[in-house]
């Protein structure tokens, strides 16, 4: 069957959306990164307000 | 090994995807993956099974094999020791599923979530369990995998990662489905948006594991199963435009997108899954049954074990593209989920067990050649990867998987008393057996299983069943002692909801509507079904009189039952108010579309009228939607004549003689368009040598006790059109004289050829005691006229009183009673006799309605006004 001609390339956030989730696999592999990611930037973010206090 | 058409295959379950749901989100570009993988193959619609059930239908989907067969006969069994009830396993399945099939073939699958496939089989390959999905534990707490979830274990930790949870969701992915979460906190705290969240999660947890299989294993068969447009549907359906008046507003505005976006989310999922497979797949995509998304959707879910599939429908979607199969977007009908496992066979090259029932669906394949059949593979030894016999499923693991089929309606709570909710869960997958059975034809077997669990149980659900398989089977009697039966129930259960209700309104229970129908309505006596039940039961006594005024009142009392304007049409029909049976045709087709013996209804009464282009395209529209009924191409064949198109009028009359050998009259008339219009006489040569050789004449019969008015009804036919050969003359007869003249004629059938020839179509009456001497190799219509013995006795005796001859003698009862003994040896001893019973006192009555129901069984026009009044002379 023939394909789409080009798929578009999207930024996986912490959020995620239904289409990181229709990725199946690796949408899902990304999107969990994505929230360790955004959980380690605001623990270091909470870290760096405790320091300038 | 035949030859395949294709290396792999890809097939994918979506639970109740529907065409009607699907169309309208197509046509605004909502679903472009689907909208591909049916233009690069075939698409159309798939019939389920009864009961559209399905663990049930899905394992039949990969079995070829109906439940009493296959052993997965409902959602629940008991647990090996007795103590409760579990979700169906995969341990019951008693025959081999097309991946043990291909695994003794050598062949690797992957199997993710199929319903049931837990405990996982140790097959050549991955096997991720139905159970897999589904949280046994809140979010912030280890999840574990539970045994039998994966084959090979080895690969548990891989797939664990897949799992979603349902409180992972996101805010930004619930607004898909609930726009109304993104301002409204309220919202985010209810069962349904829960519920939503729980199905989205499932469906993720799938696919994330199937897509991982696809990019890293080698397979050569891979299916994977998602219930989620099934639970989507369940939750939210009633929300799905257009509103209805009984839904709440607020509901509506908060909850209408969740179907949409259910089938917009798995079009995404598909649109990946497609990007995934190489160009040696063929995919299989289907659902096992459709959903109720219209008018038709019921207000009321019965509270009773399966309730929720009361929303299901009976066609579902399938659509099939790669290697192998037909290219361009064609539509094929008459497709079957019992189909899939034969027609994946043959795709593999493979033969098809003799013992499955159901058949190769070869107008989606590029090459017809037929396939090869072997007695059964379940006789075929060799490593399937089935189940060692011994194996024995967890049952701590499956009470979430319970839980959740609770809450979702489909089994009640456990009682406290487990063993007696055991009990009456044996009986209601005795019941679903029953009814697959009466599915697929097996009438007999399913009526002993409904007699049985309708004794223990008196369910009234039960009890309507069998009225139904005692209909199909002529046991008149029966149904109506049952309908009698059925109504005191009903009798008995309305008054103690009634008394429910009033105690309920001192309480102020607001939920206590949905306890049952009739509490909507204070006046109802009894429910309705019991009047179309007696109706149907009338109709097929052939006393449409009878039938028809409870018809009306049923269908004026309920405007959702397609079947209720039908009947009514076809005893309109019957009648030949051909005008008034269109309205009603009509009717039904407004609640029902997609029904194609209305559509094939309606076209008749159109033919009769003379509105050929209407005829011709209800006809059409009813063999586009069942193209497996002789009598469709058949009828469609007359309308083409009729309107000078003998080309295609030969090829519909040729489509019905290939599901239907011996229709002489298809014959007749290919025959007659060969010779005389498309001027081919060799053709119409075959059909005339056809019909000589192979086709045996048929003559009607017309019988009966003597002084029973056999003759009226001869004379009747003769003034209707039908040519009689003999028994015209009203020749008194009695009990003491046999008749020796009429047995003469029919001995003439047995010694002069000539004479047997021209009996051909014709009409005669015959004597009760006559009958056994008619030619065996002729078919025969026989009208047997029924009259009380007594009356006959009390005629009888005005016969030997005018004759002057001796009394009557004493044990005339008992011949006369030996002589409806010979009718019935007779009937059982020979297969090419069809019988249509007439009351005397009908025919006397209503003779119009009778003539009207002599000419449909008859296959005739005949002039039903002149009958009536042959009979009135």
């Amino acid at each position: 069957m023939s394909k789409q001609p080009e798929k578009k390339e999207f930024k996986v956030t912490h959020e995620g959306s239904l289409g990181v989730l229709a990725l199946g696999a690796v949408g899902l592999k990304l999107w969990r990164q994505a929230v360790e990611e955004n959980k380690k930037a605001k623990k270091s973010k909470a870290d760096n307000g405790k320091g300038k206090k | 090994m035949g030859k395949a058409r294709s290396k792999k295959v890809l097939v994918i379950g979506w639970d109740a995807a529907d065409w009607k749901v699907i169309e309208p989100l197509m046509q605004e570009g909502k679903m472009p993956a689907l909208k591909r993988l049916m233009e690069s193959g075939v698409y159309g619609r798939i019939q389920t099974l009864d009961p559209p059930l399905s663990p049930m239908l899905w394992t039949s989907i990969a079995t070829g094999f109906r439940a009493d067969i296959h052993g997965i006969d409902g959602f629940v069994e008991p647990l090996p020791d007795g103590t409760g009830l579990r979700p169906v396993t995969s341990t019951s399945r008693k025959v081999k599923a097309i991946w043990n099939i291909l695994n003794q073939e050598g062949k690797k699958s992957n199997v993710v979530a199929w319903w049931p496939s837990n405990p996982v089989e140790p097959i050549n390959g991955v096997m991720v369990s139905n159970l897999y999905q589904v949280p046994t534990k809140p979010i912030d707490e280890e999840w574990p995998m539970m045994d039998g979830t994966i084959h090979p274990k080895e690969m548990e930790e891989e797939l664990k990662q897949f799992r979603v949870h349902p409180l992972e969701i996101t805010l930004k992915m619930a607004v898909q489905f609930i726009p109304n979460l993104a301002t409204n906190k309220e919202l985010r705290k209810e069962k349904l948006t829960f519920g939503m969240m729980k199905v989205l999660a499932n469906a993720a947890s799938v696919h994330a594991a199937s897509t991982h299989l696809m990019e890293n294993t080698e397979w050569d068969f891979m299916a994977v199963y998602h219930d989620a447009i099934d639970h989507f549907c369940h939750l939210a359906m009633k929300y799905h435009p257009p509103y209805r008046p009984e839904i709440p507003e607020e509901d509506y505005n908060n909850y209408k997108e969740i179907v949409e976006s259910g089938y917009r989310f798995h079009d995404m999922m598909l649109d990946r899954t497609l990007d995934l497979i190489d160009e040696d797949t063929t995919v299989i995509l289907l659902s096992d049954h459709g959903f109720h998304s219209d008018h038709q959707r019921p207000l009321y879910i019965p509270k009773e074990p399966s309730g929720p599939a009361f929303e299901h429908s009976p066609y579902g979607i399938v659509v099939m593209s790669g290697p192998g199969i037909k290219k361009g977007g064609m539509e094929i009908s008459g497709s079957s989920v019992i189909d899939i496992t034969p027609t994946l066979l043959a795709l593999y090259g493979l033969p098809v067990g003799k013992d499955m029932e159901g058949k190769v669906l070869y107008q989606a394949f590029e090459d017809t050649t037929a396939v090869d059949f072997i007695e059964s593979w379940e006789k075929v030894d060799g490593d399937s990867g089935m189940h060692d016999k011994n194996v024995q499923e967890d049952p701590w693991a499956a009470q979430e998987a319970l839980k959740q089929l609770v809450e979702l309606g489909y089994i009640d709570p456990m009682d406290d008393d487990i063993a007696e909710q055991v009990v009456k869960a044996r009986r209601e997958s005795d019941y679903y057996i029953a009814r697959n059975m009466i599915d697929g034809g097996r009438v007999k077997p399913a009526l002993e299983i409904l007699e049985r669990i309708f004794e223990e149980s008196k369910i009234s659900r039960y009890g309507q069943r069998l009225v139904y398989a005692y209909l199909s089977q002529g046991q008149y009697q029966q149904c109506q002692n049952l309908i009698e039966e059925l109504r005191t129930i009903e009798k008995q259960e309305l008054k103690r909801i009634k008394e429910e209700k009033k105690n309920a309104k001192d309480e102020q229970d607001k939920d206590l509507g949905e306890l049952h129908p009739v509490l909507w309505d204070e006046n109802v006596e009894e429910p309705m079904y019991l009047d179309y039940l007696q109706g149907l039961l009338y109709l097929a006594m052939n006393k449409p009189w009878l039938a028809l005024p409870l018809l009306e009142k049923v269908q004026k009392k309920n405007n959702t039952n397609a079947d209720v304007p039908f009947n009514i049409g076809k005893i309109l029909n019957q009648r030949k108010k051909y005008q008034m049976a269109e309205k009603y045709f009509i009717k039904s087709l407004a609640i029902d579309d997609r029904n194609a013996r209305t559509h094939y209804g309606l076209g008749l009464s159109y033919l009769r009228r003379n509105k050929l282009e209407l005829a011709l395209d209800e006809l059409l529209t009813s063999v586009n939607l069942n193209f497996y009924v002789p009598g469709f191409h058949y009828h469609l064949g007359e309308t083409l004549v009729r309107l000078e198109d003998f080309e295609n009028a030969a090829q519909a009359f040729e489509v019905a003689i290939r599901f239907m050998p011996g229709m002489t009259k298809a014959h007749q008339w290919l025959h007659d368009i060969y010779k005389n219009k498309l001027h081919l006489p060799e053709k119409a040569e075959e059909h005339e040598l056809f019909i000589q050789k192979n086709i045996r004449g048929e003559m009607v019969i017309v019988t009966g006790l003597p002084k029973s008015g056999a003759a009226k009804v001869l004379n009747m036919l003769e003034n209707g059109g039908q040519e009689v050969l003999f028994g015209k003359l009203d020749q008194e007869e009695d009990v003491l004289i046999g008749g020796e003249e009429n047995l003469d004629m029919i001995r003439r059938l047995s010694t002069d050829e000539q004479f047997k020839a021209d009996s051909r179509d014709k009409a005669a009456k015959v004597f009760i005691q006559h009958l056994s001497n008619l030619p065996a190799d002729l078919n025969y219509k026989v009208i047997r006229v029924i009259r009380p013995i007594d009356d006959i006795i009390f005629d009888q005796k005005k016969v030997v009183q005018k004759l002057k001859k001796q009394e009557l003698p004493m044990d005339i009862v008992a011949k006369l009673e030996a002589r409806l003994n010979l009718f019935n040896e007779w009937t059982r001893s020979r297969p090419n006799i069809w019988v249509l019973d007439l009351e005397y006192n009908d025919l006397v009555e209503h003779p119009l309605d009778c003539a009207g129901v002599i000419s449909t069984f008859l296959g005739k026009d005949l002039d039903v006004k002149e009958m009536e009044k042959a009979f009135e002379k």
